[in-house]
């Protein structure tokens, strides 16, 4: 019964943890740009107006790169 | 007044959209393992992972409270982002037709085949099991969606929940209407939309706990549901090219 138990919660947490991370390296890119755009670059005093669009920027290009890389690893 | 409403609208709209994603996905299953292995034990394993869940948003609601607020924004902010990134990516791919949509009968089919056989007399730990572990996942992911969604602003929290559970009511009606699964919600149109909303709410959050000073201020929003969209749908373009071309060639 623990067995079982166990079995069931393993399951769950793998399902958690997909609803974030499918693709290692496309998670991997959203999350380094985010902390570098978002949380580092602002405390290095830039212009007021640079890390929100950059931080935007990154994430824009990233959603594409990585449809780009979906379709070739399906074989497009 | 424009900036309560320019969270508050937004706000309730994504939570009660991606909860009816994930109540649906949750109904089609529980509705299978009831047809096939008994009500009593589908019910009863969804009543009761949705009571684990009410208790979870009791402790962790209060809980996040103490946490300060630009640390909340951060990792909720990033979790937000890593979700809706990956849900929009997906939409993309199949609005391509990359890969295929998702389909509720098909899952509803395969649930049915796979729970067949075996149940007995009495309340069935399959099905209890079954019904649990599918309410309490995709209750999981509304409660992070809420939890996500009314982090960036402490009075956010009640137009998330109340979203969500407007989304539970519908769901549940349908489900108690139909008694089958609900095919006609166009699953991936609302990812896509839901997907647009979670990114441009998990980079304003991330950005207001990180202390970007965005032009614009809160109306920024507006400008990175737009900038988000247009990445998607240059993003279904890109996709759509490239499955051509691969067809051209075979």
């Amino acid at each position: 019964m623990s067995g079982h138990l166990v079995a069931i919660l393993r399951g769950m947490g793998a399902e958690v943890w997909s609803v974030f991370v499918d693709d290692g390296l496309f998670a991997g890119a959203i999350l380094s740009w985010a902390l570098l755009a978002g949380v580092v670059l602002p405390q290095c005093s830039p212009p007021r107006w640079l890390p929100g669009p950059l931080l935007f920027a990154g994430l824009a290009v990233i959603l594409v790169a990585g449809a780009w890389r979906a379709c070739r690893k399906r074989g497009f | 007044m424009t900036l309560g409403l320019l969270h508050l609208g937004p706000t309730l709209v994504a939570a009660f959209l991606a909860s009816l994603v994930e109540f649906v996905e949750a109904l089609t299953v529980v509705l299978a393992v009831g047809a096939t292995r008994g009500w009593a034990g589908a019910l009863l394993g969804s009543g009761g992972a949705l009571l684990v869940l009410f208790v979870l948003v009791l402790v962790l609601g209060p809980a996040l409270m103490a946490v300060p607020l630009a640390l909340v924004q951060v990792v909720l902010g990033l979790l937000l982002l890593m979700m809706g990134m990956r849900w929009l990516r997906k939409a993309a791919l199949r609005s391509a037709g990359v890969i295929p949509l998702n389909d509720e009968e098909a899952l509803y089919a395969r649930s049915r085949a796979s729970l067949a056989g075996g149940a007995g007399r009495g309340l069935d730990p399959v099905a209890l099991s079954t019904a649990f572990k599918i309410t309490m996942i995709e209750g999981l992911e509304v409660i992070f969606i809420v939890l996500a969604m009314g982090s960036g602003s402490r009075g956010l929290l009640w137009p998330a929940a109340t979203g969500a559970l407007a989304a539970l009511a519908v769901v549940v009606l349908l489900g108690a209407a139909l008694r089958r699964p609900v095919a006609r919600i166009p699953e991936n149109t609302l990812k896509f939309v839901v997907g647009v909303l979670l990114c441009a709410f998990g980079s304003f959050w991330i950005g207001e706990g990180g202390g970007i000073a965005w032009p614009g201020g809160d109306l920024f929003l507006l400008v990175l549901c737009l900038g988000f969209l247009i990445a998607a749908l240059f993003a279904v373009r890109l996709a759509q090219r490239r499955r051509l071309a691969a067809e051209v060639r075979a």
